[in-house]
């Protein structure tokens, strides 16, 4: 609680903090009252310093994805606050505003405009992404000539150029065919290894393990677990074979992914 | 509303970029390209003269002011003086509307202001009606080489209603984008209450066509037309460009009071729903 209190001071490398934060939706528009809204999140607290990687853990629909939206300000608070220090902040997000009619070059461009970058910074950035994304003299093609793959590789690499101070990656790590999601995937990790702020929500144990030093937990909106990525497995195993019980005795949720 | 205004200007090369993105992807893959900026409405201008002009104006010549003879203008002159601006309105206003809906994906993945989405809109549309003015200033040259007494120094004030008419379209495509995300009634009620709006504006038929009319209905029907949001600019257009006349001042005093309205209007609305937007559309 000492720390807590002065938040800028006492921990200079603190990037982003979030205090018993909510975030709702409403279900119907009505213009008075907050009657009728859905908490995606409800009480979440956590703090992100300078070059850890922090996993997000939780079961489907205990507000990951929501949580990502909130860091990156897509959405806002309904209660609670999030203070972050003058950082960019961008959620990997693939293909962005892609236009089939205009060239590779062009929706490259605009993507990572949209992503947060300057005009400018994303030019400079264009023979990078030409080369990772091995599309060499198609970029000039309008992209609804390209295959499937192609267009992964392209959006995977405006991805990757972005590279904002804090990256939030939700599940999307290799894109395309498996030469090219290896090669991905290799970038990614590259990146969350070096000395870069990275958030992850993944399902995968494994990753988690192998990039990650702290973790948080996620339960129906509210942080239940903070801290050494064991410790917070352990908890969720728990969780889960707790909510399995209580499937089993009458209450069974479809296991599909929120997407919001 | 000095924050919204604010966050588009802080966002301009964002602007610029989209707008130029929304202008190449309309034109690519058509063989004519830009120029049917120029052909479409070339082409609604015959057709309407040659409906309207016949049915209403058997000559095809009439007095848009009064009957002393002398600022004799032709039916097609006088209707692409308001006709252009109408379609550009129209559109604009239509288009915008649909801005957030159609580009739920965009506001739910990157972050930017979302007004952006419907000024984009509008701003793309008042291009298209910048790229078809050369017919429109194109047809009064040859009219007044016909000696037509159309076009003078006055004239050129004409860009002034036109920056008046796209604040009002932002306003408009604001507001009503909005509340299109979570009322998508908006878009078909629109499209029918612009259809009417077309009729209930002095684009296809002068004023004083039905000047000396008396009884309660003309009464209500003028009073109906001169509410019209679009009437003082078709007014303003037409006394500019037909007349070489300034408007008359509550006309003008109208196009200010519309704009303004449809600005803070627009950007309250927008404020007012701004932060379900990501989730709703």
């Amino acid at each position: 609680m000492t720390s807590a209190t002065h938040p800028t001071e006492s921990s200079s490398s603190e990037v982003i903090r979030v205090s018993n934060a909510g975030v709702s939706y409403r279900r119907r528009l009505s213009w008075f009252g907050n009657s009728n809204r859905l908490w995606a999140l409800s009480d979440v607290s956590m703090s992100l310093h300078q070059g850890e990687t922090l996993g997000v853990i939780g079961a489907n629909g205990a507000g990951k994805s929501t949580l990502l939206r909130l860091l990156a300000g897509i959405i806002q608070t309904d209660r609670g606050t999030i203070t972050r220090t003058n950082i960019t902040v961008s959620l990997l997000s693939l293909q962005v505003g892609f236009i089939p009619d205009l060239s590779g070059r062009d929706n490259a461009i605009l993507s990572g405009m949209l992503l947060g970058l300057r005009k400018r910074g994303i030019i400079a950035r264009l023979d990078e992404i030409i080369e990772f994304s091995e599309l060499g003299e198609r970029i000039l093609d309008p992209i609804r000539t390209y295959s499937t793959g192609m267009r992964a590789r392209l959006g995977f690499a405006v991805a990757l150029a972005v590279d904002p101070d804090v990256l939030l990656i939700d599940e999307v790590l290799g894109v395309g065919d498996a030469d090219f999601a290896q090669k991905s995937r290799d970038a990614m990790q590259t990146r969350i290894q070096s000395n870069r702020t990275v958030v992850l929500v993944t399902h995968s144990e494994s990753l988690l393990r192998s990039v990650c030093d702290r973790a948080i937990l996620l339960h129906r909106g509210r942080t239940i677990a903070d801290g050494d990525l064991d410790t917070v497995l352990l908890l969720y195993r728990r969780s889960r074979k707790k909510a399995e019980q209580e499937n089993f005795a009458g209450v069974v949720k479809p296991d599909t992914e929120q997407d919001r | 509303m000095e924050s919204s205004l604010s966050t588009l200007w802080r966002f301009r090369e964002l602007l610029g970029s989209l707008v130029s993105r929304e202008l190449k992807a309309r034109y690519r893959g058509s063989a004519l390209g830009f120029f049917w900026s120029l052909i479409n409405p070339l082409l609604l201008l015959t057709v309407y003269s040659v409906v309207f002009g016949w049915v209403l104006d058997g000559g095809g010549r009439f007095m848009p002011d009064g009957d002393d003879g002398q600022s004799a203008v032709s039916y097609p002159l006088y209707l692409v003086a308001g006709l252009f601006p109408w379609v550009w309105f129209q559109t604009s206003v239509l288009e915008s509307t649909m801005a957030l809906s159609v580009n739920g994906g965009l506001l739910r993945k990157a972050v930017f202001p979302a007004n952006v989405l419907p000024t984009v809109t509008a701003l793309s549309n008042f291009t298209h009606f910048l790229l078809a003015l050369p017919i429109l200033v194109g047809a009064m040259a040859i009219g007044r080489f016909n000696g037509q007494s159309v076009l003078g120094w006055e004239s050129i004030f004409v860009v002034l209603v036109v920056g008046l008419q796209l604040l009002m379209c932002v306003g408009l495509g604001l507001g009503l984008s909005a509340l299109n995300v979570h009322f998508k009634d908006v878009r078909d009620l629109l499209a029918n209450v612009l259809q009417l709006l077309f009729f209930l504006a002095p684009i296809i038929y002068p004023l004083w066509l039905f000047e000396d009319k008396s009884g309660a209905a003309w009464d209500t029907l003028r009073a109906v037309i001169r509410l019209n949001p679009m009437t003082p600019f078709v007014l303003g257009y037409q006394s500019l460009l037909l007349e070489a006349r300034f408007p008359a001042w509550h006309v003008t005093a109208q196009m200010v009071a519309y704009a303004i309205a449809a600005m803070v209007i627009g950007l309250w609305l927008f404020r007012r729903l701004e932060d379900t937007l990501a989730e709703a559309a």
